[in-house]
């Protein structure tokens, strides 16, 4: 089912969505970043600074996994776990791009699998995306979503969503792809038109299709994976990206970016803080304490540094295979995908120049048996 | 809607500290909570989580036997700083525990096959409850050989255990040192240089079980497949920096496995091809 929104409604929309939902949308931030926020329903939006239009600098993963989050606390020896009240509503993300929103259901099925991740799972169920397609990639020389099948809209043929809002003309066209998406509608009525669905339809094909075409960036995705597949089956030693992996060990310069970036990037660090020691002294004598978890990213050589001293990935080169081999191979084993979404977050922030969408091509102009030359 | 929340840790009670080496205790523990203490389960080579609040968590592996009830027992060396703080408890002092995690060791599926033990140092303690459990079920197994090889006499772990299982006559035990001292009468050398006595070369028909510090057990490894042994029936316990145990926080993961649930027990077959694992020397 097909709507129209005019583009003035939608601060209103998010304002009567905080009813029922815990709302976050793309906000301009003060140093001109787009960052998602949460909607303060006691606060005007103003319209200037909802940001539909840009890629978030980081991928709304935060609203779900945290770049810093209290596990519990304790007092004494009483360990507390901060309750998400009776009352606590349901997420809804509004301005999620077709790429974000193919890695938040590759995160969700991460943490899902075999145990769920406590933290992650009471803040993901139930929550509800609605999309914004993108009609000209955002970032012209990084966004490659049509190379990963991840964008830049959604196929309601390939996957599974509820909204997606496409720019026309003063407006969105709605497109409803569930019964969540349509219950929504019905309980927001007074923001949505009904328009002549065969128009609507005919004007998001062409839309699409020019979509399509406006993507610069474009990498044979497949065929690296394939690559990477065989070549990891080798020893690090006769693999044929090695190379490469040096090359980009070399210049990497381990600020972890591009990891913490990426929106499929879950790995965490966990540490105590407490007062023990100003309690031994001065002499405090309740003890109190969190556990924190914080993200965490392979690339770091500390990352699998044992007590022992031991570090079985010490060697940059062991590093960035690690990276490569995690999101291009190892995902597609978990997940039946990739985990690269195309967003091309990695490229954006790396201060050295070194992106997935680069690495694609150096794979794929190895030549040989793969046909580059 | 309800999760439960396996980051939660549990205090247990120390019931006895035993000092193994100069830096290796032996605390003998069991929860404070009654339910708990009864229904906790696992099984040999599993690890668990074990916390002291402010200072941190890590894994520590269970080095009792799934078949004595009411207690288990973690073997720790003072390496680290939550391992520095766990040697500061004594007994009835209190910490933190979750699990237990991981896979274990094979036990059934071995029954009628001959067991090479091959350990290092603080190794002994992830395969001393499947030693046990073997011991407690001997009649299940033909052949039993234990080899164990510590940097020096001093560094020995479980000796007293090590004396009494020597004088059993339904097991072999080989004690090697890499430097001996001026009391020191027993054999020296790499655990590895036990092999020529204690292993000969093998048909194929026996399994052995190894956990060491990482060199020791590559070369363990790649030594018991130079005489026979098939790669699967090399089956090796790995430790790695772990943040969670279940598979979540990425530190352990080699390949697409992730030691702490998909291991900590692996046949040597299945990760030798890691660079994690290809790369140690």
């Amino acid at each position: 089912m097909l709507y129209f929104i005019e583009e003035k409604q939608i601060p209103g929309l998010l304002k009567k969505l905080t009813d029922r939902w815990e709302v976050y949308a793309p906000i301009v931030q003060r140093g001109g970043d787009t960052l998602f926020e949460r909607i303060d329903a006691s606060r005007e939006i103003p319209p200037d600074l909802l940001d539909m239009s840009s890629r978030p600098l980081i991928s709304p993963k935060e609203i779900f996994f945290p770049q810093s989050e209290v596990m519990f606390k304790w007092r004494d020896d009483k360990l507390e776990v901060e309750k998400r009240g009776s009352g606590a509503k349901p997420r809804l993300v509004f301005g999620v791009k077709p790429c974000d929103f193919y890695a938040l259901q590759l995160s969700n099925s991460f943490f899902t699998t075999n145990i769920e991740d406590y933290y992650y799972v009471r803040k993901f169920k139930g929550a509800l995306f609605i999309v914004t397609a993108c009609l000209t990639p955002p970032e012209p020389n990084a966004c490659f979503c049509s190379s990963t099948g991840t964008g830049p809209y959604l196929d309601s043929d390939k996957v599974g969503f509820d909204l997606q809002f496409v720019k026309i003309d003063g407006g969105f066209i709605v497109e409803v792809a569930s019964a969540r998406g349509e219950k929504l509608v019905k309980e927001t009525g007074e923001f949505f038109k009904e328009q002549d669905q065969l128009e609507l339809s005919e004007k998001l094909e062409g839309i699409f299709k020019e979509a399509r075409e406006n993507i610069n960036l474009k990498v044979d995705f497949e065929t690296a994976l394939e690559i990477v597949r065989e070549e990891s089956e080798k020893p690090l030693q006769s693999n044929r990206l090695l190379p490469i992996y040096n090359e980009i060990a070399n210049r990497c310069i381990y600020c972890g970016a591009c990891l913490y970036a990426c929106p499929t990037c879950t790995c965490f660090n966990v540490y105590d803080t407490s007062n023990l020691s100003l309690a031994e002294e001065i002499g405090v004598t309740e003890v109190a304490g969190e556990r924190v978890r914080v993200w965490d990213g392979c690339v770091f050589s500390g990352y699998t540094r044992e007590a022992s001293g031991h570090n079985p990935r010490e060697k940059a080169y062991i590093r960035t295979a690690r990276r490569y081999e995690h999101k291009l191979r190892y995902d597609v084993d978990f997940h039946g995908r990739s985990g690269c979404v195309g967003c091309g977050r990695c490229l954006s922030v790396c201060p050295v120049d070194i992106g997935m969408s680069a690495f694609v091509e150096r794979v794929n102009s190895l030549g040989g048996r793969y046909g580059a030359d | 809607m309800r999760i439960s929340n396996e980051y939660l840790p549990y205090p247990i009670k120390i019931i006895s500290v035993r000092e193994e080496t100069h830096d290796t205790k032996t605390f003998r523990v069991s929860f404070i909570d009654e339910d708990l203490k009864n229904s906790f389960n696992y099984k040999q080579g599993q690890f668990v989580q074990v916390s002291v609040l402010g200072v941190g968590e890590a894994p520590i592996s269970i080095s009792s036997s799934p078949g004595e009830r009411g207690f288990f027992e973690l073997t720790v060396r003072k390496s680290g700083h939550l391992t520095t703080a766990l040697h500061r408890l004594k007994q009835d002092d209190v910490f933190y525990v979750r699990g237990p995690y991981g896979n274990s060791f094979p036990f059934e599926e071995l029954f009628g096959r001959s067991l090479v033990f091959v350990s290092g140092g603080i190794g002994l303690a992830p395969i001393r409850g499947m030693i046990r459990l073997v011991l407690e079920n001997r009649e299940r197994f033909k052949d039993v050989k234990i080899l164990y090889g510590a940097k020096t006499p001093d560094d020995i772990c479980f000796k007293d255990e090590l004396a009494e299982w020597e004088k059993r006559d339904d097991i072999s035990v080989y004690v090697t040192v890499d430097r001996g001292d001026d009391k020191w009468k027993g054999r020296v050398g790499l655990v590895t240089s036990l092999y020529d006595d204690a292993v000969g070369v093998d048909g194929g028909g026996s399994v052995a079980i190894v956990c060491g510090p990482p060199v020791m057990m590559k070369f363990a490894a790649i030594g018991l497949v130079k005489r026979g042994f098939k790669k699967d029936d090399v089956i090796l316990t790995l430790e790695r920096y772990m943040k969670c145990g279940i598979g979540k926080c990425g530190h352990c993961n080699i390949g697409g496995l992730y030691v702490c649930v998909d291991g900590p027990v692996f046949s040597w077959g299945r990760i030798e091809k890691f660079p994690e694992i290809e790369h140690v020397f």
